[in-house]
């Protein structure tokens, strides 16, 4: 049924929970594709590179956020593609999503940043208002 | 793993698209129930008391917009169940769903009245907001 998922990730709590119905979904259908996809936004960007100033080690940081989820994909056999955005989360995943076809947009409902939160609205609100496939927002 | 599945329908083009997916997601698991939940606002009620005078006619109306889902869970054999709500939308999904626990919500992006939507904001985002279990917005 849903044979090309995309899953937003950042490494949060939410975003394994989200791994995990994605898999789930993905194991309904042979052949599926997911694409786990990170944002990275301008103030994450910063903190990174001002923390560790080696783009080698912020590369390498970048994945290890992703590592959880990275080592769930593996462990169920399944095929996956790991991509890494630049911009604000939300209108980056969004304009991702709706230039390739996906069948479903896997989200958690809560990222890392509270704060951004109130203040911006959520990114998975926005990604729920915008793109053009299904969103399933996890809990 | 989605054995109980919340199908939120007002009979619109969205809702009937979300009825697919619920259906598709239906029979992914053995064992799994879908709820057809349509919620009654003191608007409709109203609108449709006063274009209907006969209470009859009136359950046939009601019936109409909930036909489809209906329809579609009959046709691919899914086991259903209908619920009549009443109260505000959003809310009355949210509670139904929290006492009930679902594992799933299944909800059209968009329902049939845009004009409250604007203004309070929509059904969908306030049920993916509130719910305690996934909700998977259909566009």
């Amino acid at each position: 049924m849903f044979k090309k998922i995309l899953l937003a990730a950042d490494g949060s709590d939410h975003s394994v929970r989200s791994a995990k119905k994605a898999i789930y979904l993905a194991e309904q259908s042979p052949e599926t594709e997911i694409t786990v996809v990170y944002a990275v936004d301008g103030q994450t960007s910063k903190v990174d590179i001002l923390h560790h100033y080696d783009k080698k080690v912020v590369d390498e940081l970048r994945k290890r956020r992703l590592e959880p989820i990275e080592n769930l994909l593996i462990e169920k056999n399944l095929k996956y593609k790991m991509v890494i955005l630049h911009g604000e989360p939300g209108p980056a995943i969004v304009d991702y999503a709706n230039k390739r076809d996906f069948d479903i947009v896997v989200v958690g409902s809560r990222g890392l940043n509270a704060l951004q939160e109130m203040v911006l609205g959520s990114v998975s609100h926005k990604i729920a208002k915008m793109a053009k496939a299904p969103v399933m927002i996890i809990k | 793993m989605y054995k109980k599945i919340l199908l939120a329908t007002d009979g619109s083009e969205h809702s009937r698209r979300a009825a697919e997916h619920a259906i598709a997601m239906a029979k992914c698991t053995g064992g799994s129930k879908i709820e057809i939940v349509y919620v009654i606002d003191d608007d409709n009620a109203k609108s449709d008391v006063l274009q209907n005078w006969n209470k009859a006619d009136l359950g046939d109306k009601r019936k109409d917009r909930i036909k489809f889902a209906e329809q579609q869970a009959k046709e691919a054999e899914v086991p259903y169940e209908i619920k009549t709500l009443h109260g505000e939308p959003g809310h009355a999904i949210v509670e139904y769903t929290n006492k009930n626990n679902m594992d799933v919500v299944v909800i059209g992006s968009r329902g049939l009245n845009v004009l409250q939507e604007l203004v309070l904001g929509s059904v969908s985002h306030k049920v993916a907001k509130m719910a305690n279990c996934p909700v998977l917005i259909v566009k």
